[in-house]
C-alpha cells in the first residue's frame, strides 16, 4: 500500500514537473517536520534594509504548508503597520495538496481592518489582511508584501520558532543591510548560528539562515527568557524619528533620548502648581510628601491610552493630563514627575517591560526592549517606585507586573540601568487561622481569619477596588477549595502599605466536613490549603533549566473542636521535607478533644539546572500527598 | 425535552396594538435641559443597590422614521447621566458609538457628540467639557466605524453627561433599545415615531420594569413611548444560554411599507408566510443551489449514488456533502456566494453553505427535503409569535423518513446521520417550504453520557490499586472526545489525558473507535492499564480506600446559593461509574458506605450509589442522571442540593482490616 502511494506521488510529481506547474507539494516536507505540526514554513525570507537613521525597509516572502485545520490561522497574512509604516505590493498564490497553483490572491482578498489593542483607547495600528477562503488540507500557500519604516527605534527581530507549538520550519533566512556608516548592533539568541557579514559599496550586511526546525516541546517552568526560541534582535546606533534624533549604542544615549521626548513636557497649570503647595505645605519628611503628591494624582487621573505616532514613544505634556484628568503610562508618569519638580523633588522617568510573565531584558544589548513607564523617586535611602497608571494602587509597590528586573531611569545625567525591587518569601505571605466546631454528623461551622501579603493579595485589593459586594461575595466562593459550603458572612481589608497587606474574614458552614462512613469519620485537617500542582513527569529528559518566578510562606493554624464521642483511630505522621525550592511541613496534634494542624510551606524562587526538575516534580507530588492526609475518628 | 416553560417564566413577550391610543403628553423638548442638580452631585449611593459602583440617572433615546422625499431615514437622539460612585465605574466614562457604513451615499452619520462632567469642588459646581481631540473616529473595517469618546476630569462623585445624533439610512431594521445595563439604571426612557405608512413589529423583552408604554396614533405618524425606572444591574451567571435572552430591551423590524401610487402594502415579513417566501426567493439561500455550476468531479460523485433505498440515498448524501466540504467555523443563516459550485472548489464553507448544499444534493437526489431555520444557543431565543428574519442565524436540513422527521447538519463529519450540534438545541426551529411551513422542536434523544469501567487489585505493598480502566463516551460525549482527538492529535490528546492524571503510574493507554473510519458515530473507548498511587491509606492493620478514587465529583459545581436564571446544561447528561475491587489476601471489609438511591422532586435527576461484596470482591456502582436540560430558578436549590449529597457520597470510603 506505502509503495502504491509512493508511486502515485513520484507519478503526479513527474507529470505535473513536465508542465513544470508543481512548486510546493506537501508530499515534499520531511517526515520529521510534520510531527505535532499543524502547519510547516517550508521557505521564508526576510530582507530588511535600512537605507538611513530615519528609514527602513522589510521585504517578506513566505510559503506555508498548512496541514490541518488547527494550522488555518497561517494560510491568513496578517501585515500590521501604523502611521509611520506603509505597505505595499502585497502578493499572494494558493497552492493544492500537490503543489499546483490554484489561484492567485486579488485585491478584493486584502481587507484593511483597525487593529486598536484591547488597553488603547485609540491607536494608530492597522492590519492588511490577506485570506483565501480554501481549506482541502493540506494546502499551500505563499505571501510576500514590501514595508516601508519609520518608526526607527528599533529594527527587526527575528524568531523563526516564534510559535513553536504549532509551526514546523522547513528553511528561513534574515538578512539585514545596514550603511557601513551606521552599522548595526545585534545579539544572537537560543543557540542561533553565527551570523554571515559582507561589505559591498558601503552597505553592510548580516543575514542568518536556520533549516529543518520541527516543533518544540514546551517544558513547564521553562525559563521565559527562551519563550521565542533561537532568534536575533537587531538595534541601531542612531536613528531618527519624526524629526527627534537619537542614539543607543549605550544605556546612557536610550535614557538620554527620553530627556528629549520629555523635553518642556513638564509645564502646569497655575491651579495644579497651588494645589501642590497646598497639599505640601507643612510636611517636612519628603517621603510623606512624595506620599501625598501621589494620592493627589491617583485621585485627579484615570489611565486611558492613546497611541499616536511619535506618541507611541513620547508623553502627553503634563497640562494635557491636567486638563483632561487622564493619560497612559507616559503622560501619567510625566505629569507625576512634574508635580514632584513644582515641589522641588527630583524624580526620574522610568521605563521597563512590564508583565507578571516577562523575562527581564537583556541588559548587555542597550535597545528599545520596554513596554511600560513608572517613576522613580530617588531619596537618601531606598528609592521610592511609583506606578502612576493605577488609581488604587498602594505608594511605592510595584506588584510582580514591575517588580524584580531591569528598569531604564533617565536621569540628567542620561540613562542608567538598576534593577526595581523584588519580593521574596518574607514579603508574599498567606496567613490562615481557622477554628473549626465539627459535629457528630460531620458537618461544621468555621471561622477563618486570613492575612495576605505582597503579590498574595493583589486579587483581593483588586476585588475591593473593583467589584460590588455582590462580586466579591462570589469572589469570595471562588478563592474557596471546600466541596460543600456556605458563606455566611464575609469582609475583606487591605490595607495600602509598601508591602500592601489585605485581612479577610470569613463564617462558613460546611456540608459533610468530614465525611462519614458507618461508625467513621475522615477528616482531612488541611481545610483550605491543599496543594495542586501536580508536574508532568514524562520519560523525555528535561532540555531546560527549570524557572520558579515567585518566593512566597503559607502557613495554617486549623484547630477543630471534635464530637465528644469521637476516638481518635488514625492520624497522618508529621512530614517535613526541605529541597533547593523550599520547605514543607505538616503536623497534627491532639490534645483535650481538640485537633490541631499546623501547616508551613516556603516556596522559593529562581533558577535550577535542568536536571532538577524531576525534584521539583517530586517535592509537589510530597506535598500534594502530605496536604491529602486524612484523620480517622471512630465515634 | 427542552422546558420551553421556564424559559417562558422569564421571557415575557408583547407586541403593541395599533389602535390604542392615550391623551397623555410626552416629553416633546429635550430631556436634559434641567442642568445636574446638587442632589445629583451629592448622591453618595444608590439606595436600591448599594453595592452599585455607578448608576445610570437618566438614560434618554428618541428614534425618528423621517421621510426625506421617498428616501425614508431615522434620526435617533441619545442622551444619558451616569453618577459615578467609584472608581471601578471609571470605564463608564468611555462610550463607543458604531456605526455602517455601505457607500458614501449610504452610511450612518454621527453628529451633535457631547459630553459633559460635573463635579462638585468646593460647595460649587464645575463643569468639564469634551474637548474635540477626545472624540476619535476608527474605520474597524470597510463596514464598520466607530466613534470612542472619553470623558475629562471624571473622579469618585462626578455625574457625566453624554449625548449624541446618528442619522441611519436603513429604516428595516432600527437599532434596539435597552433598559438594563452592567450598572443599575434609575429611569430610562424610549420613543420611537413612525410615519402611517410604514408600521413596525416590536418586540418588548423583559417588561417587569415598564412603568408606562403607550402608542399614539397622530395625524401622519405613529407615536410609541416607553418608561422603565428602576431597572437592577445585569449580571452573568454560569450555565446560562446567553444573557440576550433576559436583558430588558425592545426590538424592531419594518413590517409593512405603503406609498402613493401602491395597491397593497410591501409586506416585510409580516407573517410567517411573508417570512418563509423571503427565504426561499432569497439568491443567498437555497436558490445558491444550482448543480449546473458544480465543478465536474462533485457532479461525477452525485451520479455516483445509484442506491433507490432513501435512507441509504439520504446518508450518501451526507457523507458526501460532509467529505467535500470543511465547516470554516462561521454560523450563518445564508451563503456568502449565490452559487454553491464557489463552495465545493474552495473546499470549505460556512455552515449555511454545507447545508444548503446539503439540501439541494437531496432534493437533486429527489428526497424531498427542507431548509429549517433556527437561533444558535449564543444567539438567543427566537419568538414564535414574530417573524423576524434578525433573529435567525443558522440553517440545517429536514427530510421525512417513514413519517419521521430527521434534521440533519453537516459542518461536522463526527455527527451521526440525525443528530445536530450542541449549539443548535436552543428549544425549537421553523421549517421553512413553499407549503406547510411550521415550527417543529429542536429536540434530541442523545445524551452526553459517560461509562467508566475498572477491575482492580489492592496492591498493599505499593499503595496503589492495579488494574485496567475503561472509559467510554456515549451520545455527545463521543462527539466531543472524537472533535477534539481529531482536532490535536493523538499525541496531544493522549499527553493531555496522562497529564490530568497524575496518580497513574506508566499507564499504557489504548484508544479504541477513535479513528474516523464512517459516517457513524463510534464509541470511542480509551482502556488503561495502570497502577493508581496512593489512591488509599494504609494504617496500621487498616486500609481506607475510597472507591470512586479520583473520578468522584469533589466540589459543588453550583457554588453560589440563589439563582436568577435557569441552569441550561444544553442536554441530558449521564455518568455511570463501575468498578471492582478485589479484597487483598488476609483482609475483610470492616465497614462500607451505605448503598443510597435519590431523586430531585418530579425525578428531574437521579443519583444511585450501590455498593456489595462478592467471593472477596467489592463492587460499586454509581450513577448520575440528569434528566432535564434545564432547571428553573426554582428547581435551582433542588439541583444545588442533589449536588451536594453527590458530593458528599462520593467522599465516602471503605475500611479493610486485616483479619
Amino acid at each position: 500500500m506505502k509503495k502504491f502511494v509512493y508511486s502515485a506521488f513520484f507519478w503526479l510529481f513527474c507529470s505535473s514537473f513536465i508542465l513544470g506547474q508543481v512548486k510546493w507539494p506537501a508530499a515534499a516536507i520531511p517526515e520529521n517536520l510534520r510531527e505535532n505540526a499543524h502547519a510547516v514554513m517550508r521557505k521564508s525570507e526576510t530582507f530588511y534594509t535600512v537605507r538611513n537613521s530615519g528609514e527602513g525597509q522589510r521585504k517578506v516572502h513566505y510559503i506555508v504548508t498548512i496541514l490541518d485545520q488547527q494550522g488555518i490561522e497561517y494560510s491568513t497574512l496578517t501585515v500590521r503597520y501604523d502611521k509611520l509604516s506603509k505597505v505595499t505590493n502585497i502578493e499572494g498564490t494558493l497552492y493544492n495538496t500537490l503543489g499546483e497553483k490554484i489561484k492567485t490572491l486579488k485585491k478584493s482578498d486584502i481587507s484593511d481592518q483597525s487593529g486598536i489593542s484591547n488597553t488603547n483607547l485609540f491607536d494608530d495600528v492597522r492590519y492588511k489582511v490577506g485570506q483565501f477562503n480554501y481549506a482541502s488540507f493540506p494546502f499551500t500557500v505563499e505571501f510576500s508584501y514590501e514595508e516601508t519604516d519609520r518608526n526607527m527605534l528599533s529594527y527587526e527581530s527575528w524568531y523563526p520558532h516564534f510559535d513553536s507549538e504549532n509551526l514546523a520550519v522547513e528553511q528561513d533566512f534574515f538578512k539585514i543591510s545596514v550603511p557601513a556608516s551606521l552599522d548595526l548592533r545585534y545579539k544572537e539568541l537560543n543557540g542561533i548560528g553565527a551570523a554571515v557579514t559582507e561589505e559591498n559599496n558601503g552597505i553592510k550586511s548580516y543575514s542568518w539562515m536556520v533549516k529543518n526546525l520541527p516543533v518544540l516541546e514546551k517544558e513547564p517552568y521553562a525559563p521565559r527568557k527562551i519563550k521565542y526560541g533561537p532568534g536575533v534582535i537587531t538595534a541601531p546606533n542612531e536613528f531618527e524619528v519624526e524629526g527627534y534624533q537619537g542614539k543607543m549604542s549605550s544605556w546612557k544615549d536610550l535614557g538620554e533620548f527620553d530627556n528629549v521626548l520629555c523635553k518642556n513636557r513638564d509645564i502646569l497649570p497655575e491651579e495644579t502648581i497651588a494645589e501642590v503647595k497646598q497639599l505640601t505645605s507643612g510636611i517636612t519628611d519628603p517621603v510623606q510628601k512624595v506620599k501625598k503628591l501621589y494620592e493627589y494624582m491617583q485621585n485627579k487621573t484615570r489611565y486611558i491610552s492613546i497611541q499616536l505616532g511619535i506618541g507611541g514613544w513620547q508623553p502627553f505634556e503634563a497640562k494635557y493630563v491636567a486638563e483632561k484628568g487622564y493619560g497612559d503610562c507616559k503622560a501619567l508618569s510625566n505629569f507625576m514627575k512634574s508635580i514632584l519638580k513644582s515641589a522641588n523633588i527630583e524624580s526620574y522617568y522610568t521605563s521597563i517591560q512590564a508583565g507578571d510573565d516577562k523575562a527581564d531584558i537583556l541588559t548587555d544589548f542597550p535597545s528599545q526592549q520596554f513596554n511600560h513607564v513608572i517613576l522613580c523617586v530617588p531619596m537618601k535611602q531606598d528609592s521610592i517606585w511609583l506606578e502612576c497608571t493605577s488609581q488604587t494602587n498602594p505608594f511605592g509597590y510595584l506588584s510582580d507586573f514591575t517588580s524584580d528586573r531591569h528598569a531604564l531611569l533617565a536621569t540628567p545625567e542620561g540613562g542608567k540601568l538598576v534593577m526595581t525591587p523584588g519580593y521574596g518569601e518574607k514579603d508574599n505571605l498567606q496567613h490562615r487561622n481557622i477554628q473549626v466546631v465539627l459535629n457528630e454528623e460531620g458537618d461544621a461551622e468555621a471561622e477563618t481569619s486570613m492575612l495576605f501579603t505582597g503579590i498574595l493579595q493583589d486579587d483581593y485589593a483588586s476585588a475591593i477596588s473593583r467589584m460590588n459586594d455582590d462580586e466579591q461575595k462570589k469572589f469570595m466562593y471562588s478563592q474557596i477549595h471546600i466541596p460543600n459550603f456556605d458563606l455566611v458572612k464575609f469582609s475583606i481589608q487591605n490595607e495600602k502599605k509598601t508591602i500592601p497587606v489585605s485581612k479577610v474574614k470569613n463564617s462558613l458552614l460546611i456540608r459533610k466536613c468530614a465525611s462519614k462512613s458507618g461508625t467513621r469519620m475522615f477528616l482531612n485537617p488541611n481545610l483550605m490549603s491543599v496543594f495542586n500542582q501536580i508536574l508532568p513527569v514524562t520519560d523525555k529528559s528535561r532540555k531546560h533549566d527549570v524557572e520558579l518566578i515567585n518566593a512566597y510562606t503559607e502557613t495554617d493554624s486549623v484547630m477543630f473542636q471534635l464530637p465528644a464521642k469521637a476516638i481518635i483511630e488514625a492520624q497522618p505522621a508529621p512530614v517535613n521535607i526541605e529541597t533547593a525550592f523550599g520547605k514543607y511541613q505538616s503536623e497534627v496534634k491532639i490534645k483535650d478533644q481538640k485537633l490541631y494542624y499546623y501547616r508551613k510551606f516556603i516556596r522559593k524562587r529562581g533558577i535550577f539546572p535542568p536536571g532538577s526538575y524531576a525534584e521539583l516534580a517530586d517535592f509537589y507530588k510530597k506535598i500534594s500527598k502530605a496536604d491529602r492526609a486524612q484523620v480517622v475518628m471512630k465515634l | 425535552m427542552l422546558n420551553s416553560f421556564s424559559k417562558a417564566t422569564l421571557l415575557i413577550l408583547t407586541i403593541f396594538i395599533a389602535c390604542k391610543t392615550s391623551g397623555q403628553s410626552y416629553p416633546q423638548d429635550h430631556p436634559l435641559t434641567k442642568p445636574v442638580s446638587l442632589e445629583e452631585l451629592q448622591m453618595k449611593r444608590y439606595e436600591k443597590d448599594t453595592s452599585a459602583s455607578a448608576v445610570v440617572l437618566y438614560d434618554f433615546g428618541r428614534a425618528n422614521v423621517i421621510d426625506g422625499y421617498g428616501r425614508y431615514y431615522i434620526r435617533y437622539e441619545y442622551t444619558k447621566r451616569i453618577k459615578i460612585f467609584k472608581k471601578s465605574a471609571y470605564s463608564q466614562a468611555t462610550f463607543i458609538i458604531p456605526a455602517y457604513y455601505s457607500d458614501n451615499d449610504n452610511k450612518e452619520e454621527i453628529s451633535h457628540v457631547k459630553g459633559i462632567t460635573y463635579n462638585l469642588e468646593d460647595g460649587q459646581i464645575r463643569t468639564y467639557k469634551l474637548a474635540k481631540d477626545s472624540k476619535f473616529t476608527v474605520k474597524e473595517d470597510f463596514h464598520n466605524r466607530t466613534m470612542t469618546i472619553t470623558l475629562p476630569q471624571v473622579k469618585e462623585g462626578s455625574v457625566i453627561e453624554f449625548s449624541y445624533v446618528l442619522e441611519s439610512p436603513y429604516p428595516y431594521r432600527p437599532r434596539i433599545w435597552l433598559f438594563q445595563s452592567d450598572i443599575p439604571v434609575m429611569k430610562s426612557e424610549y420613543s420611537f415615531e413612525s410615519p402611517l405608512n410604514l408600521s413596525y413589529r416590536i418586540v418588548n423583552q423583559g417588561l417587569s420594569y415598564l412603568k408606562e408604554d403607550d402608542i399614539n396614533e397622530k395625524k401622519e405618524s405613529t407615536y410609541y413611548y416607553w418608561l422603565a425606572e428602576d431597572v437592577p444591574a445585569f449580571h452573568d451567571e454560569p450555565y446560562i444560554n446567553t444573557s440576550l435572552n433576559y436583558l430588558s430591551m425592545i426590538h424592531f423590524e419594518l413590517a409593512e411599507f405603503m406609498t402613493v401610487g401602491m395597491k397593497a402594502p410591501k409586506s416585510f415579513s409580516r407573517t410567517w408566510e411573508d417570512f418563509d417566501k423571503a427565504l426561499l426567493k432569497d439568491k443567498y439561500f437555497i436558490s445558491a443551489y444550482d448543480s449546473a455550476l458544480f465543478p465536474a468531479d462533485f457532479v461525477k460523485s452525485i451520479k455516483a449514488i445509484n442506491t433507490t433505498d432513501t435512507l441509504q440515498k439520504a446518508k450518501a448524501a451526507y457523507q458526501l456533502v460532509r467529505q467535500s466540504v470543511g465547516w470554516n467555523g462561521e454560523i450563518t443563516l445564508k451563503s456568502d456566494y449565490s452559487s454553491l459550485g464557489n463552495v465545493i472548489s474552495n473546499k470549505t464553507g460556512n455552515s449555511a453553505e454545507i447545508n444548503l448544499l446539503l439540501i439541494g444534493l437531496l432534493r437533486e437526489l429527489g428526497i424531498a427535503a427542507n431548509p429549517v431555520v433556527l437561533s444558535t444557543r449564543q444567539n438567543g431565543n427566537t419568538w414564535q409569535d414574530f417573524p423576524y428574519l434578525s433573529r435567525f442565524n443558522y440553517v440545517i436540513a429536514q427530510i421525512n423518513l417513514d413519517g419521521k422527521n430527521i434534521l440533519l447538519d453537516a459542518t461536522s463529519r463526527h455527527l451521526n446521520f440525525g443528530m445536530l450540534p450542541a449549539h443548535c438545541m436552543n428549544g425549537s426551529a421553523r421549517l421553512v417550504a413553499e407549503k406547510n411551513s411550521r415550527w417543529i422542536p429542536i429536540e434530541t434523544q442523545e445524551k452526553t453520557i459517560k461509562v467508566f469501567q475498572g477491575g482492580f487489585d489492592i496492591n498493599v505493598e505499593n499503595t496503589s490499586v492495579d488494574g485496567a480502566i475503561k472509559i467510554s463516551g456515549l451520545g455527545y460525549l463521543a462527539f466531543e472526545l472524537l472533535e477534539s482527538y481529531a482536532g490535536l492529535g493523538k499525541p496531544k490528546f493522549s499527553d493531555i489525558l496522562v497529564k490530568s492524571q497524575p496518580n497513574w503510574e506508566s499507564p499504557v493507554i489504548e484508544f479504541k473507535e477513535f479513528e474516523y473510519k464512517s459516517d457513524t458515530l463510534t464509541q470511542p473507548t480509551i482502556v488503561i492499564q495502570t497502577k493508581i498511587k496512593d489512591a488509599f491509606t494504609a494504617l496500621d492493620d487498616k486500609i481506607f480506600l475510597n472507591p470512586m478514587l479520583t473520578e468522584g465529583l469533589k466540589s459543588n459545581p453550583l457554588t453560589n446559593p440563589k439563582r436568577n436564571y435557569p441552569v441550561d446544561l444544553t442536554y441530558l447528561k449521564e455518568e455511570n461509574f463501575s468498578v471492582s475491587f478485589k479484597i487483598p489476601e488476609g483482609y475483610t471489609v470492616d465497614e462500607m458506605p451505605k448503598s443510597v438511591k435519590l431523586s430531585m422532586p418530579k425525578d428531574g435527576a437521579r443519583f444511585s450509589y450501590i455498593l456489595s461484596t462478592t467471593d472477596g470482591i467489592i463492587y460499586l456502582n454509581s450513577k448520575i442522571q440528569l434528566k432535564k436540560a434545564i432547571y428553573s430558578p426554582e428547581e435551582y436549590p433542588f439541583l444545588r442540593e442533589f449536588y451536594a449529597q453527590i458530593v458528599a457520597k462520593h467522599a465516602e470510603q471503605i475500611v479493610l482490616k486485616k483479619k
